[in-house]
């Protein structure tokens, strides 16, 4: 059989279409966009693939393929699935029919997230069952497999991955894709899916006769597994920390017993008997100690003498991600040298040269003043937390209601911030809340025609499908006026010095006002450069004005504003420079 | 062949993961298992980048720190950061042209002390100014890969027809010319 060396992302898209997926559906979300990605590039024919507008309205199309009998999946990252979450706590109820799975990418240390929530606990909240692939090869397997459990059980099946897993590298095993033949074929069955108080208590029962089943069940999977050692010391470990720990021990020459939890629900009894014969037993997983919880509980049954050492006990640090390294400081108790001696300045992530965000910012700050207050959202546009532009970001499309709620009581100008995507998202139902209800702010969507921040998917507002196929393109103007707001304009924020003017004239408005600054983020413009900009030194008086833009391009070095390489050639500086001293020449 | 880990560091838009990806698949011709992974924070919007290729490895896709077999770094900041990851007589080739950082300062004498504090073996050499002479910037990384092919236990062949898969036709001749600099 071929190998590949596959990214975690890839490994699981590489499953899901060797599994027999026949429909997946996704918002974008770091670290899960890669798996849609890649089934764009290797099975755009053959599998319906969409960019939904966000992950609730992706998981219902998912449900939905799901119950003409095909096979579905919907793909989302950690806090995707606080979105998608109404849905999924009754679709456990329902059941489904053609196999459907969630994947779901949690980020640990919050590399890239508002936060290290643990998706496993959803798989319980919700009664589904949840598989934890430990390796990338696995990860391929198990969306193979998850498919079959599935349909076996009638369940929706969650994949957690996490980000060292989904942005890890690994050769895989690639084999052929089986597909069912079946028609697509929704039966109609009102008690099973249609939820309504008398069915759901029902449901609720048929649940958790299943789950019986599923616990059964959940003993055989050799997923589950026991790596037998010597001592009376043992370890359990769920997901990627199994590797660290094998790591750990091979670096330390220790052969102890490492028990490998790869299902929610935990097979009770194999852990049980696993724990029976030793004295201590060290627990190691990535997110909320939940494995290590019912650990607890098993010990009172089969162990109650043991000793758990673990997130819980506090040996292993709570929060953050596991690593190689943590593992040996737990279990040395050593404090290992993990810093340098000297300081070493972060690299921190900045908006790019030329993003239109930046002109907004600037043209924002210059008409509302200090002490206008910008609660806000989540997107590129968040780096603009160092421009003083971003003052709340909580979670997609809160800003809008957020600004909505401070507007009851604040006086100062309100600018909420807003991106296309994410508006798109969840900022829609804020908007509309924020008109009926009279509240008193403005809105600037910063339409920069993209999802920017998680790689530049297409949405509802670009005209163009996850395919690229040409797609009906929803007019944001007419969206926000048809939403009953009176006062939108349409700017770019490139022109610095119209646009300052045309948002004067509605400055002091009432209601709800609606600032829509359209220009492409640079990365999607297909146009070359064409001016080359520089300093003209006889000019410039050093006034440093031009430096509030924030553009990284342009910079006070040693005394001398300078411009560096990776100018776009947007253009803002030389707006704002008062003495002219800017130039450009075409390229 | 024993277990060899790589570890290349730099800023992003720098080429790195292409690096690292033709390393991997490299390894995966030789049948080898491969494991790797990639950090970046936010967007790589100029951040630092960091891959890590572990090759003949089992386990994850992490390098503890302490056992990089090499380190290749595309800027000397970013190598400094990295350093916690070299082994003891582990090899470091570093780029020593610095990239600006907004609104920070650094000592690079400093750093390039630290590197070599760290280990003897150790190639500090202005590769963008190579790169730039033989072609661009752009072929940065396949210069630095070429220039640290004699350490990776890997088939010269295999990591040229690695870079094939990856590299559209056109700009074969200019990464050949760029990978061969420096045995040419
Ligand atoms: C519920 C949820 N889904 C996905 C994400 C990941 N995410 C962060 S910002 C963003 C969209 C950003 O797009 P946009 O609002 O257009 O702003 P831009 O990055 O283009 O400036 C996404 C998808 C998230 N944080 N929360
Ligand atoms: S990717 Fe686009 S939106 Fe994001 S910072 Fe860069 S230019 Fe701005
Ligand atoms: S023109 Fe000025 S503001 Fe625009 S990218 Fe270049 S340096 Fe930055």
């Amino acid at each position: 059989m071929e190998k590949k060396y596959l990214l975690g992302n890839e490994a699981i898209a590489q499953g899901l279409f060797e599994g027999g997926v026949e429909a997946s559906f996704a918002y974008p979300g770091t670290p899960s966009s890669e798996i849609t990605e890649y089934l764009l590039s290797i099975a755009k024919d053959e599998i319906y693939i969409e960019w939904s507008i966000n992950e609730k309205v992706a998981f219902e199309n998912a449900y939905g393929v799901s119950l003409t009998g095909k096979r579905s999946c919907v793909i989302m990252k950690h806090v995707g699935l606080n979105v998608a979450s109404d849905s999924l706590l009754t679709s456990a109820y329902t059941g489904i029919v053609g196999g459907f799975i969630i994947v779901v990418a949690d980020d640990p240390f919050a590399h890239s997230s508002q936060n290290e929530q643990d998706s496993r606990r959803y798989a319980q909240f919700s009664k589904i069952v949840c598989f934890e692939p430990s390796t990338i090869q696995e990860a391929k397997d198990i969306a193979i497999f998850s498919f079959e459990f599935s349909e076996k059980f009638k369940i929706p099946v969650m994949i957690r991955s996490v980000t060292r897993l989904s942005h890890g590298k690994s050769d895989v095993l690639i084999g052929k894709r089986k597909v069912k033949n079946i028609l697509p074929n929704f039966v109609k069955n009102p008690q099973q899916f249609v939820m309504v108080p008398a069915n759901a208590r029902i449901a609720h029962e048929k649940l958790n006769e299943k789950l019986k089943l599923i616990k059964k069940e959940v003993e055989k999977l050799e997923i589950n597994k026991i790596d037998k050692g010597e001592g009376n010391l043992g370890f359990v470990s769920s997901g990627l920390t199994y590797l660290y720990l094998k790591e750990y021990l091979s670096l330390k020459n220790k052969f102890y017993s490492v028990f490998k939890v790869s299902s929610y629900p935990i097979p009770e009894k194999k852990l049980g008997n696993f724990i029976k014969k030793l004295k201590k037993v060290f627990v190691f997983e990535e997110g909320d100690p939940v494995v290590e919880e019912f650990l607890y509980f098993c010990a009172k049954k089969y162990n109650p003498e043991i000793k758990i050492l673990g997130k819980i006990s506090g040996d292993v640090k709570k929060e953050g991600e596991l690593s190689v390294e943590e593992i040996e400081k737990a279990i040395e108790k050593k404090k290992k040298k993990m810093h340098h001696n000297i300081y070493l300045p972060q690299r921190n992530p900045l908006l790019c040269s030329g993003c239109s965000h930046l002109g907004s910012f600037y043209i924002l700050k210059k008409v509302f003043g200090k002490n206008a207050i910008f609660p806000a959202d989540i997107g590129c546009y968040t780096l603009g937390v160092r421009l003083g532009t971003i003052d709340t970001c909580l979670c997609m499309g809160a800003g809008i209601s957020v600004g909505s709620g401070i507007s009851k009581f604040e006086k100062n100008y309100i600018i909420s911030i807003i991106g296309d995507s994410t508006f798109f998202h969840a900022g829609i139902p804020g908007l509309i809340n924020s008109v009926y209800n009279n509240s008193n702010q403005f809105i600037a969507i910063l339409d920069n025609r993209t999802t920017a921040m998680t790689g530049h998917q297409p949405h509802p507002g670009t005209g163009r499908t996850a395919k690229g196929e040409k797609t009906i393109e929803i007019d944001l103007k007419k969206l926000v006026e048809s939403c009953g707001v009176k006062n939108v304009i349409e700017v770019d924020p490139y022109k610095i010095k119209d646009t300052i003017e045309e948002i004067k004239k509605i400055k002091d408005e009432v209601g709800v006002k609606v600032i829509i600054f359209k220009r492409e983020c640079i990365h999607i413009t297909k146009k070359e450069k064409e001016f080359y900009y520089y300093v003209d030194k006889s000019i410039c008086k050093k006034c440093k004005l031009c430096l509030d833009i924030g553009c990284p391009s342009i910079n006070l070095i040693n005394g001398e504003i300078e411009i560096g390489i990776l100018c776009s050639g947007c253009g803002m500086c030389k707006e704002i420079c008062p003495f002219g001293a800017i130039k450009n020449e075409k390229i | 062949m024993k277990k060899f880990d790589i570890l290349i560091c730099g800023v992003g838009g720098q080429g790195i993961i292409l690096c690292s990806n033709i390393i991997g698949n490299a390894g995966v011709i030789e049948k080898l298992p491969v494991k790797g992974c990639e950090i970046h924070g936010m967007a790589q919007r100029g951040g630092s980048v960091e891959s890590h290729i572990r090759l003949n490895c089992i386990f994850g896709p992490k390098i503890p720190f302490g056992n990089a077999d090499l380190i290749i770094g595309f800027e000397p900041l970013e190598t400094a950061r990295a350093i916690l990851y070299i082994k003891k007589g582990g090899i470091v080739v570093v780029n020593s042209f610095p990239i600006p950082l907004l609104g920070a300062q650094y000592n690079y004498n400093e750093i390039i002390e630290i590197l070599k504090s760290k280990t003897k073996n150790i190639y500090i050499e202005n590769f963008t100014s190579i790169a730039k002479k033989i072609g661009s910037v752009k072929i940065l990384n396949i210069l630095m890969l070429g220039f640290s092919s004699k350490f990776i236990p890997l088939k010269k062949e295999s990591l040229i027809s690695s870079m094939k898969n990856f590299i559209p036709e056109k700009f074969w001749e200019i990464n050949l010319n760029a990978f061969n600099y420096f045995s040419g």
